[in-house]
């Protein structure tokens, strides 16, 4: 569901939160075009008055059957210096400890980015698991014991490309969960990638060239190996723990066809044939409620209309003391996971990326040394007048950063003539 | 009392119904006064109209436009509507009134009461005499030549000149001594422009010494002594003012507030005299004078001398203004607006500028109480909040209570504002149109039947798509719409004399979307009749019933599969019956009851189109009923001391009683002190965590779970006026508490939820303030200065454990505290015709939940703000300066159509007040935005026409 274009219910919450932050700017848009100002600007003015502490945040969550990664970081003030990626709590104990007994050691497995790891078994049904954690210099924190809660069943994965606005929405409908249900979607993305060209040949230096002297180089142009050609890879990207929903819109029952996210048919990812995988996770309202103001409140403030901020749920107390702590630790049980392929024309994508060559006088006037040196790569080579071919990296390469594929097939990947 | 009201009632409602076809208005047509050919201008002190009141041919007519041309000796005023400058009968002025002082004929001419009294009166004559031409630059210049004179007039109507101690003496020689101590006390002088001041003293002491009788005793062989008082002889017909008054006299509802003083005169004409009105409990602080009407009824002509306005008024905390406050105030987008001008009084304030919803005294914006006659308004902003829902030519006048809530209203905690719509001509058809940046409006007064029956339309919409135009392409924007229209109508009809009926209507839609498929729209309905009648002379009644509704419905359609529209109603329907009785002279009685019965539909989800797998969900309907009853009594225990008790039974999931107490006590005609204390408790409340009012904001009523707010509030306050009435100066303190004031738990679901109460939390609230306003009234230039130090604090209620309590159980500022206020409104006539506002806001930052560090999260990859304690932090202060220039229409009698135009600009500065600072993550650092709803100067202009 929705207010203000704000989805509050649904799975998309999060990329219309952004556009619910855009209506803010629209409105002051609107007064602005009668004004012509803008009335929004920078403010790097810190509050006064309010100090920082450093606060333990946790992130992870409890699952069955799997190797469950804790990172254990702590908050920073807006002066503090160093990375924000780099405020660690090194040295830390964690434990899933189960109400029947049950205890699962965590080890420190990533020293450099404080990351625990804690390998369950089956998580009984019935009994209750926490994390526990001993942090020093913070305190001793335990989540709040919960049962492993199962998610219903994916009915369909499904896209369809209905509006005018050549935007594919991916649809989802669930089996019936049998009463009030809050998801958690995470989806794997995965895309096929052919460059514009196909390297056929390269320069390979006889010589090197000399730093003194670019041009005392020696080398020839060879062909490529069939089996060497990088043109063509495949793409993937983790979007996790991004969309969450209820069923209350759907009378406490199967979600149906409900928008996960959308995708321009003209995305890169529709260039070849696009692949997802979406996992479905079955959450607890409160944390619904943490993520939801998390995102909300990293991403969405400003609006006219926008609750104002506030300090975030968190279901880790300290049990030693009253030091805070930040995180929702979820105990998952049963994951469902659906997967689909979208091949370019069923979108009708019209995504082309054309690679320019090279002029000759470009290429005649820096030479292949210095070509190579600006990333430039040869595409093509004739022999016979002894022309080459230079373009773009990208242009032959799928692994350069451009498109950041990798050569290697998913062990999964099935090819448009494999499906069923 | 009931005298009081019925005097004031009476000319309101001759006025109104007269209009410009009142006899004072029937005089020929002032020559056009060539100020190019002057070199001095021949009226009394200025060539401009000042406010004034006259009494022509036995008919008091307040607000009228005066000039007195002293050299042609001449008086001429402006007719309300038509704006023509008439030259009055001079044969039939008994007296004119401006700026404080009256004028009566005297040898032919007009003199001015410099010091008034019953024994003793100074008389002003000033005279202009053609000097002769004065040739400028090869031009001739009439010049002119003035002379002033005082006389003293005597009890027994002997006059003497005076210009110094020695005359004085010389006219009461039996006093010479007297006056010399006098004067050689004060040291008096009486020369150049001390003159006037000097002889004033004396003529007040003279009278004084009558007043105390001295001057009879002492002057038993002068030809003073056997005469009580100055003969003041009636003046007019004794049968003038009934006859005078075109139908019935029932016509409108007297500022009765507004009329603090009074002089009576009392011969032996008899009129018949309606009135019905439940606000003429209100108190009127008149002169002994008055006490002699209360029973005759009998009077043949009122004179009012000035306002004494918050002196004089019963309560604290009352602030009253007309919408002739509102024309020359500069607004955004040049609309005059009832809301925003209220917030610009002390004790007032809002959340920014692109909102509506009030703030009185530290409450919440559903603490007040917005009535639009007699109906509830629940939403009362166009918008976004940039326009009130109040058609600003439709309002006659508003009124709010802030701290002395009369106990005839209740249900909010925070204030009152009871808004009163115009009611339209008897007599002829009417009309006007404005055209502005976005809006329009017209207004039309229909009679239907000539003296009994009219109607009055009026209606406003916008035309504000074209900005959402101008945005880019890119922007997604451009098909986006956003727009508004209200439409009101009041029938009044005259029933009889002892009976009238309004029957009112008004409807208001707002609408706008942002792209193609999202669509919002809301809308107030209100319908009410309202029945005054009088019966016998000391009971008068007001039964209004009515229905209120508000609705919202947003459409989401971007998703065919989850297309759903979520609508929220909210239906008030109502009785009220209110009565005034005048038990004694000393005692009047105002009681009444109210239903009001409640049916809220909180929620409806429900599929849009056929494609849709939403499923209908609804909340369950929420009805009650809200019941109250109440008496309040207005003891005038002596001409200085007044006390007023009320007591209103609230019947809701309990019975609540709320005491209404306060004292006035009066120094004398400049000053007084007043105190009041009130107890309230509201049983509906608005469900929003946003700080101003929004589209989506529900209602919903209290039960066992969410319980009703309640509080107090414990006011003084000191008030002063100069003698000449020019000047008012006020200083009042509240002190108020609150309990189960409305707020939610981090993360609360506000929409849709079965089960709100878990996510409301009831906190304290407490709030105390000091505000101080200075106010010219008259003058070339006038307006307030006002400071106002206010702080508004909550606390969570509850028994769980102080680590789960907001800032852990601790006080903590409320949204809307803003310590520090500083308010001006200024206004400067250069002439009838053009004159310019400029108003100045100041006041310290609105507190805000700031993020005071930061951490990032692998799993969404973002960096995510840790907030402070709930409104820990403080935005910039802010500083609006607004200007505008207006000019008023022409005179020109053959026109039919007069035109005006205003124009001005808001934020004068350009300076970018916060209306909020947020805090975005871009992905690896949190960057703080500030938001200026506007940012930068705002031209405006507006044109407007009359017909």
């Amino acid at each position: 569901m929705r207010f203000l274009g704000y989805k509050v219910f649904e799975s998309s919450v999060f990329d219309a939160m952004k556009t619910m932050g855009q209506k803010s700017l629209l409105l002051t848009a609107m007064l602005g075009a009668a004004t012509l100002t803008s009335c929004i600007d920078e403010y790097n003015e810190l509050p006064e008055g309010v100090e920082s502490t450093h606060i333990l945040v946790v992130n992870g969550q409890i699952e069955a059957n799997s190797y469950c990664i804790f990172t254990l970081n702590h908050t920073v003030g807006f002066d503090e210096p160093g990375y924000l990626t780099h405020n660690f709590v090194p040295d830390a104990r964690i434990a899933i400890v189960g109400s029947n007994g049950d205890r699962f050691e965590g080890i420190e497995y990533n020293a450099e980015r404080s990351q625990y790891c804690v390998h369950t078994g089956n998580l009984a049904p019935d009994v209750q698991y926490s994390l526990h954690i001993e942090a020093p210099g913070y305190g001793t924190f335990a989540s709040t014991p919960m049962t492993p809660l199962d998610a219903p069943a994916i009915a369909e994965l499904s896209y369809e490309k209905p509006r005018p606005d050549d935007v594919v929405d991916f649809l989802i409908t669930t089996e019936d969960p049998g009463g009030p249900t809050y998801l958690l979607w995470e989806y794997y993305e995965y895309w096929e990638i052919y460059t514009p060209f196909i390297a056929y040949w390269e320069y390979r230096f006889t010589k090197e060239p000399d730093p003194n002297d670019k041009k005392n180089y020696e080398g020839s142009y060879i062909p490529v190996p069939a089996a060497s050609y990088t043109n063509h890879g495949w793409c993937q990207r983790l979007n996790n723990a991004s969309i969450i929903a209820d069923n209350k819109d759907y009378g406490n029952g199967a979600f149906q066809k409900l928008c996960l996210y959308q995708r321009h048919k003209d995305n890169v990812r529709f260039q070849t044939r696009y692949y997802t995988r979406v996992r479905q996770i079955a959450i607890t309202m409160q944390e619904y409620e943490y993520r939801h103001m998390m995102q909300t409140q990293s991403t969405e403030m400003g609006g006219l209309f926008t609750p104002m901020p506030s300090e975030l749920p968190s279901n880790i107390r300290c049990l030693d003391g009253d030091a805070r702590a930040i995180g929702y630790v979820g105990v998952r049980g049963q994951v469902a996971q659906a997967d689909i392929y979208v091949n370019r024309r069923d979108v009708e994508c019209t995504f082309y990326e054309a690679s320019k060559m090279l002029p000759d006088s470009l290429v005649n006037n820096l030479g292949p040394a210095e070509l190579l040196a600006r990333g430039y790569v040869v595409q093509d080579f004739d022999s016979y007048s002894g022309t080459a071919y230079w373009t773009d990296r990208w242009g032959v390469d799928c692994t350069d950063f451009h498109w950041g594929a990798s050569l290697a097939k998913p062990s999964f990947w099935k090819d448009k003539d494999q499906e069923d | 009392m009931v005298s009081d009201t019925l005097v004031a009632v009476m000319l309101s409602a001759y006025l109104s119904a007269a209009g410009d076809h009142a006899s004072l208005y029937q005089g020929s047509i002032e020559p056009q006064f060539l100020q190019s050919a002057w070199v001095t201008h021949p009226y009394w002190s200025d060539a401009e109209f000042h406010t004034g009141s006259i009494c022509y041919n036995g008919i008091l007519y307040p607000s009228v436009q005066l000039r007195y041309n002293i050299y042609e000796n001449w008086l001429a005023v402006v007719p309300p509507d038509s704006r023509i400058n008439v030259m009055v009968d001079p044969d039939k002025v008994a007296y004119f009134a401006i700026n404080g002082y009256r004028y009566e004929p005297m040898n032919g001419r007009y003199v001015r009461i410099a010091s008034d009294g019953n024994y003793a009166q100074l008389l002003h004559q000033r005279i202009k005499e053609r000097l002769g031409d004065e040739i400028i630059d090869m031009h001739a210049y009439h010049s002119l030549q003035t002379s002033d004179s005082y006389y003293l007039r005597l009890a027994d109507g002997s006059c003497h000149a005076v210009s110094n101690l020695k005359s004085l003496c010389k006219a009461i020689p039996q006093y010479k001594q007297e006056l010399q101590d006098f004067a050689r006390k004060n040291k008096l002088r009486f020369k150049g422009s001390r003159r006037e001041q000097s002889l004033v003293q004396c003529a007040r002491f003279l009278e004084q010494l009558g007043m105390s009788g001295q001057l009879g005793k002492k002057n038993e062989d002068s030809e003073i002594n056997n005469v009580n008082a100055i003969n003041r002889q009636p003046k007019i017909n004794d049968s003038s003012l009934s006859a005078a008054v075109p139908g019935e006299v029932f016509a409108d509802i007297a500022p009765v507030d507004r009329i603090a003083a009074y002089y009576v005169y009392t011969p032996e004409s008899r009129v018949e005299l309606e009135y019905a009105d439940d606000d003429m409990a209100i108190n009127t602080p008149g002169v002994d004078e008055l006490e002699t009407l209360r029973e005759t009824r009998s009077l043949s002509e009122v004179e009012i001398v000035g306002f004494r306005q918050k002196v004089a008024q019963m309560q604290t905390g009352v602030e009253a203004f007309r919408p002739s406050m509102l024309r020359n105030v500069p607004l955004a987008m040049g609309e005059a607006d009832v809301l925003k001008v209220a917030m610009l009084l002390p004790g007032v304030s809002a959340s920014g500028e692109a909102s509506s919803g009030l703030n009185v005294r530290g409450g919440a914006s559903d603490q007040n109480l917005m009535l639009y006659n007699g109906n509830t308004i629940f939403n009362p902003m166009h918008m976004f909040g940039i326009f009130s829902a109040f058609n600003p030519d439709m309002v006659a006048e508003s009124e709010l209570y802030k701290g002395g809530i009369p106990s005839q209203y209740g249900g909010r905690l925070s204030s009152v504002m009871n808004i009163k719509g115009r009611t339209a001509d008897k007599q002829e058809f009417h009309g006007s149109a404005s055209v502005g940046l976005i809006t329009a409006k017209a207004m039309l007064d229909v009679p239907l039947v000539k003296n009994r029956i009219s109607l009055l339309l009026g209606g406003r919409a916008t035309y504000s798509d074209w900005m959402l135009k101008k945005l880019s392409k890119d922007s997604g924007y451009r098909d986006g719409q956003a727009g508004f229209w209200d439409a009101s109508a009041t029938l009044n009809a005259m029933i009889s004399r002892n009976h009238s009926l309004n029957v009112n209507g008004y409807y208001s839609q707002d609408r706008f979307s942002f792209t193609q498929y999202d669509k919002y729209r809301y809308a107030n309905m209100n319908f009410s009749t309202e029945l005054r009648s009088r019966f016998g002379d000391r009971l008068s009644t007001n039964v209004s019933a009515g229905f209120d509704h508000y609705d919202y419905a947003n459409d989401e359609t971007e998703q065919h599969y989850s297309a759903a529209r979520l609508s929220f109603d909210l239906n008030q329907y109502f009785l009220k019956a209110a009565a005034t009785y005048e038990l004694t002279d000393a005692h009047s009685l105002n009681f009444g009851l109210q239903g009001n019965y409640y049916h809220i539909m909180p929620g409806k989800y429900e599929p849009l189109g056929s494609e849709s797998y939403i499923v209908t969900r609804q909340l369950a309907d929420d009805n009650a009923l809200e019941s109250a009853l109440w008496a309040e009594d207005t003891w005038k225990m002596s001409d200085r001391l007044k006390l007023t008790g009320g007591v209103r039974l609230n019947l809701f999931t309990s019975l609540d009683p709320d005491l209404r107490l306060s004292a006035s006590y009066q120094f004398n005609d400049n000053q007084s002190v007043k105190a009041g204390f009130n107890t309230l408790h509201q049983y509906i409340h608005k469900v929003s965590n946003t700080v101003i009012m929004s589209p989506t904001d529900t209602w919903v009523l209290s039960n066992d779970k969410i319980k009703p707010q309640s509080g107090w509030q414990a006011s003084a306050g000191y008030y002063w006026q100069s003698d000449d009435m020019t000047y008012e100066f006020s200083a009042e303190t509240y002190c108020k508490g609150m309990d189960h004031y409305l707020t939610y738990r981090s993360g609360a679901q506000l929409m849709m939820n079965e089960q709100l109460s878990k996510d409301v939390v009831g906190t304290q609230g407490r709030a105390y303030g000091l505000e101080l306003q200075i106010r010219k009234l008259y003058g070339k230039f006038n307006g307030w200065l006002s400071y106002t130090y206010a702080r508004t604090q909550l606390r969570q209620q509850g028994n769980a454990d102080t680590q789960s309590l907001i800032n852990r159980g601790k006080w903590f500022s409320g949204d809307y505290d803003c310590p520090h206020e500083v308010k001006l409104v200024s206004n400067y006539k250069f002439t009838r015709r053009y004159s310019t506002s400029l108003n100045a806001n100041y006041s310290s930052g609105r507190p805000f939940t700031a993020p005071v560090a930061q951490f990032y999260n692998e799993e969404t990859n973002t960096v995510i703000p840790v907030y402070s304690e709930r409104n820990a932090c403080r935005m910039p202060y802010y500083l609006r300066l607004d200007w505008s220039f207006n000019i008023e229409p022409s005179h020109h009698l053959t026109n039919l159509t007069h035109s005006w135009f205003t124009i001005g600009v808001y934020n004068l500065l350009g300076r970018r007040n916060a209306y909020s600072i947020y805090y975005l993550s871009n992905g690896s650092n949190i960057q703080g935005y500030r938001l200026s709803i506007f940012g930068a100067p705002i031209p405006y202009i507006n044109y407007n026409i009359k017909f």
